[in-house]
């Protein structure tokens, strides 16, 4: 094992990252932009070294000073969590090259994983089921013909995109070029490649992944499904495992073919196998990611295996400790991604400053969070500043443990998403199962029907509150009033009395 | 005091609120209640006990607009002052709708202006798209109008709450209130 890690990330994930270690003995080295002098993964580390100004492009993104700080600080490892370069071949290869331990896959692994079109060639000569669809790159001409002949809707997506960037859904033909030239830009702006190709979307699909964990010599194993189809534009907000979609048959199946999608890449450590499920049942290989997941909590959870864990160890060169048999899967788990977000207002950025936090805890509750009363919520990085998990023996109650625990979440200072997860905790649709991926933007009222249970509290605390608010600005300005004209009146006053005497 | 409180657009209430030495006192649906609201953070977060009854309670708001946050549920309220509610409303039939300066949400880095000076815009129509946390955000219409002045170009950054443009309501949807 290696005796001294350094995790090149910020936020929750370091910190989670930065806990495995300090189980397992091992020292850590962290990075961090200016702006996160007093982040938690810099106060919870061994040594930390500064990499540069707030822009990622400018510090988490910078392999070579990441690099450097390695060997300097004599780290055999680096862990790169997920985002900034988690999916960076050329970042993975300079590591090794500096001989220095990838926590991850191999650089060719991911090239190959992370390029869609060389994925989904892959997949189809493995015999995985892929969504059907374009696997080129298009110009704009080809595209309309090739979007006819999948039939509409399609699904534009970047060939180098991840986590929603870059994708667009269009319904009709006349939508498609406006989406190709979106989806081409945002990809340039976050990975430097603009190829675009098309997909079929497919109507009322559920997002179920398959976590895999693989080790050096050929041993694969799979922890079971997540369903992450609770979305917004393509991210993911809420995820389970296992799923309400899946039975045991099904289950078998579509871990076979992830074993075998896994195998087919020649593929390491932990990764992600999704796939959309039609409302057949049928599964299609989406694709794979190649790192540790946001959501991977819910699979630690009812499996009680640490992912960051084994993929130190796989990345050391261990052999897999699991057989498949051994992976066991109880009870249910549930998270809910804490963003600085307002649901209310199109769900745009809440940035300033969190003044006081007040984090869940007790039985069946888990919370990743990056965040403390003083913590800045900058533009620079993804507004996900904490992770909400609750397990329970059945889903109810996990989904009872979810709302008990959101209900004592107060994050102060700043808008979250937390009002929009209680709403959804408590709607008839999602405690039945009964959603696909389009149901949290097309049948999910975040206002209407179903309002919280203290309307009249709410009512009550609103009228006090404007009272005593209307009551000190009132006292205001009567002070301000009697400090700026006493004065003069008593002079004036005094000054008369003086000359009449 | 009395105020008029609608709670997430429904129907608007009555609530009488009055101090004695004995404390805040309030009078809903025929129900008299002590409040005693203590603050946890010297500011918004409080322990509410309403009688007996005990909440936590986060309120922010201003100008009667109330944002009140109780076991994670949020409930948007309006508070007016019953007086102060009659007047505006007659005001409002007499005077007309007017503009509406649409402001940056948040800060950001302007990388697509929709519309010009002049173009008419539907209720919904996409305005602006701010970049901020890697993500595009669309800023849209929230009522039909004309685009009366531009504020912004592509390329420039702004702050929370600068104004991006200005938008007049056209005629016939004024005095509508």
């Amino acid at each position: 094992m290696f005796q001294k890690i350094l995790v090149a990330n910020r936020g929750e994930i370091a910190v989670r990252v930065l806990r495995a270690c300090r189980e397992l003995g091992l020292q850590t080295v962290a990075v961090y932009s200016d702006v996160d002098r007093h982040s938690l993964h810099v106060r919870y580390a061994d040594e930390a070294y500064c990499i540069g100004a707030a822009p990622p492009r400018d510090s988490y993104l910078r392999a070579d000073r990441i690099i450097d700080v390695a060997k300097r600080a004599g780290a055999e490892a680096i862990h790169p969590g997920y985002g900034f370069l988690a999916e960076n071949a050329d970042f993975a290869q300079a590591c090794l090259d500096a001989g220095i331990a990838f926590v991850g896959p191999t650089p060719q692994a991911i090239q190959c994983m992370g390029d869609k079109t060389w994925a989904r060639r892959t997949m189809i000569a493995a015999g995985v089921p892929v969504v059907p669809g374009t696997h080129e790159s298009l110009t704009d001409e080809q595209a309309g013909a090739e979007a006819d002949r999948i039939g509409y809707p399609v699904l534009v997506k970047a060939a180098a995109g991840g986590g929603g960037k870059g994708m667009r859904l269009v319904s009709e033909p006349g939508d498609l070029l406006t989406a190709l030239r979106l989806a081409r830009s945002e990809a340039q702006g976050a990975f430097g490649d603009d190829t675009a190709y098309l997909e079929k979307a497919i109507e009322g699909a559920r997002h179920i992944e398959f976590q895999v964990l693989a080790d050096n010599y050929g041993q694969v194993v799979h922890l079971g499904e997540r369903e992450c189809s609770i979305q917004r534009r393509h991210q993911k907000l809420v995820e389970e495992s296992p799923s309400r979609a899946v039975d045991a048959d099904l289950r078998q199946r579509m871990g076979e073919t992830a074993v075998r999608a896994v195998r087919a890449g020649g593929y390491t450590s932990v990764g992600t196998v999704e796939f959309l499920l039609d409302r057949d049942k049928k599964f299609y290989f989406l694709e794979m990611n190649t790192r540790l997941q946001v959501e991977h909590p819910v699979t630690e959870l009812v499996t009680g295996i640490d992912l960051v864990r084994e993929q130190l160890r796989l990345a050391a060169g261990r052999h897999l400790s699991y057989q498949q048999e051994d992976i066991e899967v109880k009870g249910w788990a549930l998270e809910c991604r804490i963003c600085a977000e307002d649901p209310y207002n199109n769900f745009l950025p809440s940035i300033g400053r969190i003044t006081d936090v007040y984090e869940p805890s007790g039985q069946g509750i888990r919370v990743d969070s990056g965040i403390f009363a003083g913590f800045e919520v900058s533009i620079y990085y993804d507004p996900l500043i904490a992770k909400l998990l609750a397990w329970g023996e059945t889903r109810g109650e996990a989904i009872l443990r979810m709302k008990r625990a959101l209900s004592e979440y107060k994050i102060l200072g700043l808008k979250t998403t937390i009002p929009m997860f209680q709403k959804l905790m408590n709607s008839f649709s999602f405690i039945g199962g009964q959603f696909d991926i389009y149901f949290l933007e097309e049948d999910f009222a975040l206002r209407g029907e179903g309002e919280g249970p203290q309307a009249d509290v709410a009512a009550l605390a609103a009228a006090a509150y404007t009272y005593r608010q209307r009551r000190a600005s009132l006292m205001r300005s009567l002070a301000q009033q009697r400090a700026q004209a006493s004065p003069w009146k008593m002079a004036t006053r005094a000054g008369a009395r003086g000359r009449k005497r | 005091m009395k105020y008029v409180v609608t709670v997430e657009g429904r129907e608007p209430r009555s609530i009488a609120l009055w101090e004695t030495e004995g404390g805040l006192f309030a009078e809903l649906d025929d129900q008299t209640v002590r409040l005693d609201a203590a603050s946890i953070d010297g500011g918004n977060f409080y322990s509410l006990l309403v009688d007996q009854r005990s909440y936590e309670v986060f309120v922010e708001g201003r100008e009667g607009i109330c944002a009140v946050v109780i076991d994670g549920w949020l409930y948007e309220v309006v508070v007016e002052n019953e007086q102060a509610r009659r007047a505006q409303s007659l005001r409002l039939a007499q005077a007309g709708g007017g503009r509406i300066v649409v402001k940056a949400p948040m800060p950001g880095l302007v990388v697509d202006v929709a519309v010009s000076a002049g173009d008419s815009v539907a209720a919904g129509q996409r305005l602006v798209i701010l970049e901020a946390m890697k993500m595009e955000n669309e800023i849209r219409a929230s009522k039909s109008g004309t685009v009366q002045r531009l504020d912004v170009a592509v390329g420039d950054s702004v702050m929370q709450g600068q104004a991006l443009l200005t938008l007049s309501e056209p005629r016939e949807m004024r005095g509508g209130a």
